[in-house]
C-alpha cells in the first residue's frame, strides 16, 4: 500500500453464485486510490468494472461474494466488516459519494429536488430543516445549477438530463465525501452536456481535495479525467499505471488493442480485436486475454496464469513483462494486420436519394378531451442528397431529429412537407406519399439497420427465418426454398457469421454478432441504400471496429450508400465522405467529412467539435462550452435554432431564421458565417494520430 | 449468453418455469384438481343427492385399516357404523361408533349407481363400501344426511368448469376488443377504454345480484349455468381487453415490429407471425391468474343464493349449507368446500405467477 493512498484495493475477489455452480467475477484486483487523484477504470462491458464499485460500497447482489482480499479506506477494511457495521454505512454515501449511470433511475420522481438533496443533508449531519434547506441551495450553487432556488421545488422529470446529474453530484457531495465513485456519469448524456459535466467535476476535485473513482469505457473521457488508469478484462486489473504511461506507451496487449480500434480518420478499416469478451463461466485457462491476443505463446499463455509484475512505472499482467520476456516481441505486430489502407474512391456515381425541403410535424392532442393540438415539429426544412457508393453522416444530439429523418425517408412516418426522390433503376421515383404496396417494392431497394440489436430481432423467430423474412415477402412472392437458403447462408458469409449458427435464435447471440444479423436481413433484397441508425452505439469499443469495417467492406464490394445516423462524431469521422449537422430539427451545416472537422462554418458545430473527446485530444476548450438546453420542438424560438445558445448571436438571429447557403461546397445556415473565424479539431491532434500508424 | 444456443423461446420459457418451485407445485395442483373433475362421479364414493335421514348431521367416520377377525389380523379397509341416540336435555342427536358393527371399505367397488359425465351408465367406485346398501362419511354429512365429501367432489367439476368457460369468454372479447384498441389506436381506442372504465365502475356485485334476478326460477340447471358464467364474463374480459391492449401498444414501437413492416410483411402476418408469439405466454399467465377470480365469483354468487341453485352442486351453493350458526357449533366440517376453494385459488395462483415469471425469459 502507497502511503499517499485513500483507497487499497488489495486482491479482492468477488464471485457470483448460480445454483451450484460459482463464477470468478472478480480476480485479485489491486490498486490504490490516492488522496486527491482520479484513478480510471476502464475496459469493455462485462470486465467487472461497476462490479469493483459496488464491492467497494459492498452493496452487491445477493448471489455475490466476497471470497478474498481486502479493501482499506481510511484505514477500515471494508471487505471484513458486516453488511450492518454502522461505520460502513456512515462510509456509504458519506465518506464515499456514489453517481450512477443514470441520473433518472437513480433519483425519485416523487420528490422534489429539495426533498431529496436536504434528506442527503440531514442524514449525514444534525442540522434543522431550515439549515438543510440552505445547505442543499448552496450545493446546487456549487454544481452550478442554473436556477438554483427555484429548482429546489422542481420534480427531477422537469429538469434535463444534465441537471439530473447535477442533482445526483450535488446528493453525493452533500456530506463532504473524500472518495466519489463516479459510475459511467456521463455515458446517458449528449456530448456536449457531457464536456459541462466533466468540467465541473474537475473542478470540484480541485476546489475539495476529493479522489475520484472514474468509471467509464471511453478511452476520451479517461484521458480527460484521469490521473492513473486502471485497465479491466475479465474481472483482473492488466495494467495500471499513469494516464501518460497507459495511453502513449501501452504495455498490455489488450491496452493496445483497445486504444488501436478507436475509430481514426479518413475511411479506413481499423484494427480490431477478433472475438468477444466471454462470459464469466467460460473464463478461459491461463491468461484470461490469451484466446484474443495476437502475441499468446501456446503452452505459456494458455495454461500458467500471468503475475502481475512491474514494468517501468506501470504494472501489467502479461507474460510478456514477467519471466518469460525473451519468447516475446510485441513490437514485431504492433502495426495490426487489419489496418490495411482501401484506396476510397472519390468518385461517387449518380444521385440516389434527394430529399427537397422536407419537414415532419407530429401532432399531439393535449387537454383533457383532446381538444387542443400541439404540433411538434421534429424535422424541419431538410434539403440532402446522397450518391451511389456514399455515406453521408447525419450528426446532431438526443431530440435532435435525426432519428425521426431517418425514418420518414424509409416511410416509417409521413412526410408532412416537401419531397423525397428515390433513384431506382436509373430513373427519379417520388416517393413522398406512396400506398403501402408501393412502399412494400421501395423497401427492397432502401433498407434500414436499427441502432439496438437486442430489441430489433424477434426473438421468437430464428437467425435464419430473420434474415430470411424480406425474401419470403418480397412483392413477387418468395423465392423457391434451396434458392432463398442458398442465398441466406451467402448472406451469413458476406457479415462474417457462419450459416452453421442460422439455425439458432437471437438470444444466443453476441451483441455484435446481433447486428451483423441486423445487417444480413437489410441486404437480403440486394438494396441500393441503407439508412442506419446509430448502429454501432450500442456496442463495445472492439466490437465497434469489427461492424464498421463490415461496414466500409461492404460498400466497397456492392457499392452501397449509406445515411448513416451517429451522435458520435469519431465514429462519423472515421466512416463518413460528407456529414450534415442537424440541430433542432434543421440541418445546420452540410459539407465533406475534412472540411466540417477542420473549419466548421456553424457556431453549432464547433460546439459539437469542442466536446469531443479522444485520446490523443483531451484538452477542451472551455470558452466553448454550451450553455442551456436544446429548444422545445413544439415551442421553437422565431429566428435561428441556436441563436439562445450561440455566442454569436446578434438580434437579426433571433428575429429571422437563416437560409442554407452555398459556400463554395460548404452548406450552412447562419447569418454570420463570413464574419466568424471558428475552430475546428487541430491538425496537430488529429485524432487518426492516436492510433499506432504503420 | 447462459442460454444453450440450440433453445426456442417456449423451451426457454419452460427452462425458467421448471426453476420455479412453487410454480410447479401450483401445477400439479391444478393438475390434480382438474383430474378430480374430469373423474367426479368415479371418485365420489356417493352420489351428490341421495341422502339418509337418520344421518343427518353425521361426524366424519375414522377409517382403520386392519380388521381383527376370528382367523387372524388381516389388511382390510373399514369403518365402525355409526349410532344416533337423542340426548334429551340439549335436545341434539348425539353419535357414537359401534365397534362390533364393521363397514368393510374397498376399492373399485360397487354402489350408487351413475351416468358418467351423463353418459354412460355406471356404479363403479373408486373407494367406499363393498355393500352398495352402506352408506359412509369420511367427511361427515349435511344437514338432510348427504355425504358432504361425495358432494364437494361432485361440486369441483362445476367449479372449476366455471371458470375455464368465464375465463374463455372473455379472453375471446378480451383479445378481439383489446386487439383492436390497441393496433387501430386513436377513436376506437378512446372509445374503448371508456367502455372498460365504465363496466369497471360498476358495484360487481349488485349489477350480479340484478343480471342473476333476472334469470326466471324456472330455468334449468345447466342454462342457468350458462348465464351465469355469461355475467361473470361481462365484467372479466375488461382486464384482459386492457392487457393486451398494453401488450399490442408496446410491440408495435418494437424495433422488430417496425423491421417486419420494413421487410414487406402485410398488417395480418404483423400481427400473427411476429406480435401475437410475443406475447402468447403473457396471456396464458394473465389468463391462469384469472380463472381464480372466475371461481371467487361463482362462489360469492352461489353462497349468496344467486347464483347456481340446487340440485346443482357447487362450492358455492354447498357454502350456503355453513351460512348459520348452528351449523358452525355442530357440524364445522360443512366447511370442507371453503378449504377446497381456498387449495383450488392457491393453486391456480402459484402456476400463474410461475408462469408469468417464466413468461419473459430473458429478464432476469
Amino acid at each position: 500500500m502507497r502511503t499517499d493512498s485513500l483507497l487499497s484495493l488489495q486482491g479482492l475477489t468477488v464471485s457470483f453464485r448460480d445454483g451450484r455452480r460459482r463464477s470468478i467475477a472478480l480476480q485479485d484486483v489491486r490498486f490504490d486510490v490516492p488522496h486527491a487523484k482520479t484513478v480510471a477504470i476502464v475496459g469493455e462491458s462485462g470486465c467487472g468494472k461497476s462490479l469493483t464499485a459496488r464491492s467497494i460500497l459492498r452493496i452487491l447482489d445477493s448471489n455475490a461474494t466476497i471470497d478474498g482480499g481486502q479493501i482499506l479506506f481510511e484505514g477500515v477494511d471494508l471487505a471484513a466488516s458486516s453488511e450492518k457495521d454502522p461505520v460502513l454505512r456512515s462510509i456509504r454515501g458519506g465518506r464515499i459519494g456514489l453517481i450512477y449511470q443514470e441520473p433518472l433511475t437513480a433519483l425519485s420522481s416523487f420528490y422534489t429536488v429539495g426533498n431529496q438533496v436536504t434528506e442527503v443533508v440531514r442524514r449525514h449531519q444534525n442540522v434543522t430543516k431550515k439549515q438543510a434547506r440552505a445547505r442543499a441551495l448552496d450545493l446546487l450553487h456549487a454544481v452550478g445549477m442554473p436556477n438554483p432556488a427555484q429548482r429546489l421545488d422542481a420534480y427531477t422529470f422537469e429538469l434535463s438530463g444534465g441537471q439530473q446529474q447535477r442533482v445526483m453530484i450535488a446528493m453525493a457531495l452533500g456530506p463532504h465525501p473524500s472518495l466519489l465513485i463516479a459510475d459511467e456519469p456521463t455515458t446517458a448524456l449528449d456530448v456536449t452536456t457531457q464536456a459541462v459535466i466533466l468540467d465541473l467535476l474537475q473542478e470540484l476535485q480541485l476546489s475539495r481535495g476529493m479522489s475520484i473513482l472514474f468509471i467509464t469505457h471511453d478511452l476520451g473521457v479517461v484521458s480527460r479525467m484521469a490521473d492513473e488508469v486502471v485497465v479491466m478484462y475479465l474481472g483482473e486489473v492488466v495494467e495500471h499505471g499513469t494516464k501518460a504511461d497507459v495511453l502513449t506507451t501501452p504495455r498490455h496487449p489488450y491496452t493496445q488493442a483497445l486504444l488501436a480500434s478507436l475509430p481514426g480518420r479518413g475511411q479506413r478499416r481499423q484494427a480490431t480485436i477478433p472475438g468477444t469478451v466471454p462470459t464469466l463461466e467460460e473464463r478461459p485457462a491461463g491468461c484470461a486475454f490469451a484466446p484474443r491476443c495476437a502475441f499468446a505463446r501456446p503452452g505459456l499463455c494458455d495454461v500458467q496464469r500471468p503475475e502481475f509484475v512491474r514494468s517501468g512505472d506501470v504494472h501489467v499482467r502479461c507474460h510478456a513483462f514477467g519471466d518469460a520476456a525473451p519468447m516475446f516481441d510485441l513490437s514485431s505486430q504492433s502495426a495490426p494486420p487489419d489496418t490495411v489502407t482501401k484506396g476510397m474512391s472519390r468518385q461517387f456515381g449518380d444521385r440516389i436519394l434527394d430529399l427537397h425541403r422536407v419537414s415532419k410535424t407530429f401532432e399531439k392532442r393535449e387537454g383533457l378531451f383532446g381538444q387542443r393540438m400541439r404540433a411538434i415539429k421534429a424535422v424541419q426544412e431538410v434539403s440532402l442528397e446522397l450518391r451511389q457508393g456514399e455515406t453521408l453522416a447525419l450528426v446532431g444530439e438526443s431530440g435532435s431529429g435525426k432519428t425521426t429523418l431517418g425514418q420518414t425517408i424509409v416511410g416509417l412516418h409521413r412526410v408532412t412537407r416537401g419531397r423525397v426522390m428515390f433513384g431506382i433503376d436509373g430513373r427519379d421515383r417520388d416517393i413522398t406519399d406512396l400506398s403501402v404496396g408501393e412502399w412494400r417494392d421501395v423497401w427492397q431497394s432502401m433498407r434500414m439497420v436499427f441502432q439496438d440489436p437486442f430489441s430489433s430481432l424477434n426473438p421468437r423467430m430464428t437467425a435464419f427465418d430473420i434474415v430470411a423474412e424480406p425474401l419470403r415477402q418480397r412483392p413477387g412472392g418468395p423465392p423457391p426454398e434451396p434458392d432463398l437458403v442458398r442465398k441466406v447462408h451467402e448472406l451469413f458469409r458476406l457479415v462474417g457469421l457462419d450459416p452453421e449458427m442460422s439455425s439458432r435464435y437471437p438470444h444466443a447471440f453476441s451483441g455484435g454478432q446481433r447486428q451483423r444479423i441486423g445487417v444480413a436481413r437489410a441486404l437480403a433484397p440486394d438494396p441500393k441504400v441503407i439508412i442506419a441508425d446509430e448502429p454501432v452505439s450500442a456496442l463495445d469499443v472492439s466490437v465497434q471496429a469489427q461492424v464498421l469495417n463490415l461496414l466500409r467492406d461492404l460498400q466497397s464490394s456492392l457499392g452501397l450508400s449509406y445515411l448513416f445516423i451517429s451522435h458520435d462524431l469519431n465514429v462519423v469521422a472515421s466512416l463518413a465522405h460528407r456529414v450534415a449537422v442537424m440541430y433542432a430539427g434543421r440541418i445546420v451545416e452540410l459539407a465533406e467529412t475534412d472540411e466540417i472537422l477542420d473549419h466548421p462554418f456553424h457556431p453549432y458545430s464547433e460546439a459539437l467539435l469542442s466536446a469531443v473527446l479522444t485520446p490523443g485530444r483531451a484538452r477542451q476548450d472551455s470558452h466553448l462550452r454550451l450553455r442551456g438546453d436544446p429548444p422545445d420542438p413544439s415551442n421553437l424560438p422565431r429566428g435561428c435554432v441556436f441563436a439562445e445558445r450561440c455566442a454569436y448571436a446578434t438580434n437579426a438571429c433571433t428575429q429571422e431564421i437563416p437560409e442554407m447557403r452555398n459556400l463554395g461546397g460548404h452548406w450552412v445556415a447562419c447569418h454570420h458565417t463570413e464574419a466568424l473565424a471558428l475552430q475546428g479539431l487541430r491538425n496537430e491532434n488529429d485524432p487518426g494520430n492516436t492510433a499506432p500508424d504503420p | 449468453m447462459t442460454y444453450a444456443a440450440h433453445l426456442s423461446h417456449s423451451q426457454l420459457v419452460m427452462r425458467r418455469f421448471l426453476r420455479h418451485r412453487l410454480g410447479i407445485f401450483g401445477a400439479v395442483m391444478t393438475l390434480l384438481i382438474y383430474l378430480v373433475a374430469a373423474f367426479v362421479e368415479f371418485l365420489a364414493p356417493h352420489t351428490p343427492g341421495t341422502y339418509q335421514a337418520r344421518d343427518v348431521y353425521a361426524p366424519p367416520q375414522s377409517v382403520h385399516w386392519i380388521l381383527e377377525g376370528p382367523d387372524g389380523r388381516r389388511f382390510q379397509p373399514h369403518v365402525y357404523s355409526l349410532r344416533s341416540t337423542t340426548d334429551y336435555n340439549t335436545g341434539q342427536r348425539v353419535f357414537e361408533e359401534v365397534p362390533d358393527r364393521v363397514i368393510e371399505l374397498g376399492f373399485l367397488v360397487r354402489g350408487d349407481s351413475y351416468r358418467f359425465w351423463g353418459l354412460v351408465p355406471a356404479n363403479l367406485h373408486f373407494f367406499g363400501p363393498k355393500d352398495p346398501g352402506e352408506r359412509v362419511y369420511f367427511l361427515g354429512a349435511d344437514r338432510l344426511g348427504r355425504d358432504v365429501l361425495s358432494r364437494t367432489i361432485h361440486a369441483t367439476r362445476v367449479s372449476m368448469t366455471i371458470g375455464l368457460v368465464g375465463v374463455g369468454i372473455s379472453l375471446v372479447l378480451g383479445i378481439a376488443i383489446g386487439g383492436a384498441s390497441g393496433y387501430f389506436g386513436g377513436i376506437v381506442d378512446l372509445a374503448i377504454q371508456r367502455l372498460i372504465e365504465f363496466l369497471q365502475s360498476l358495484p360487481s356485485i349488485p349489477l350480479w345480484i340484478g343480471l342473476a334476478a333476472a334469470i326466471p326460477p324456472t330455468t334449468p340447471p345447466i342454462r342457468t349455468y350458462f348465464f351465469i358464467t355469461a355475467i361473470l364474463s361481462i365484467i372479466g374480459w375488461t382486464g384482459l381487453a386492457r392487457v393486451v391492449r398494453g401488450r399490442f401498444m408496446a410491440l408495435k414501437e418494437e424495433n422488430f415490429i417496425k423491421a417486419a413492416r420494413l421487410d414487406g410483411n402485410r398488417p395480418v402476418r404483423i400481427i400473427r407471425r411476429h406480435m401475437v408469439p410475443n406475447f402468447l405466454s403473457h396471456i396464458i399467465a394473465v389468463v391462469t391468474l384469472a380463472i381464480p377470480g372466475m371461481i371467487i365469483a361463482e362462489t360469492s354468487l352461489s353462497f349468496l343464493g344467486i347464483g347456481l341453485r340446487p340440485p346443482v352442486v357447487s362450492w358455492g351453493v354447498l357454502l350456503q349449507e355453513a351460512q348459520n350458526l348452528r351449523s358452525i357449533a355442530t357440524a364445522p366440517w360443512l366447511f370442507l368446500p371453503g378449504a377446497a376453494v381456498v387449495v383450488a385459488v392457491l393453486s391456480l395462483n402459484f402456476l400463474g405467477d410461475g408462469l408469468r415469471d417464466a413468461a419473459d425469459p430473458y429478464a432476469n
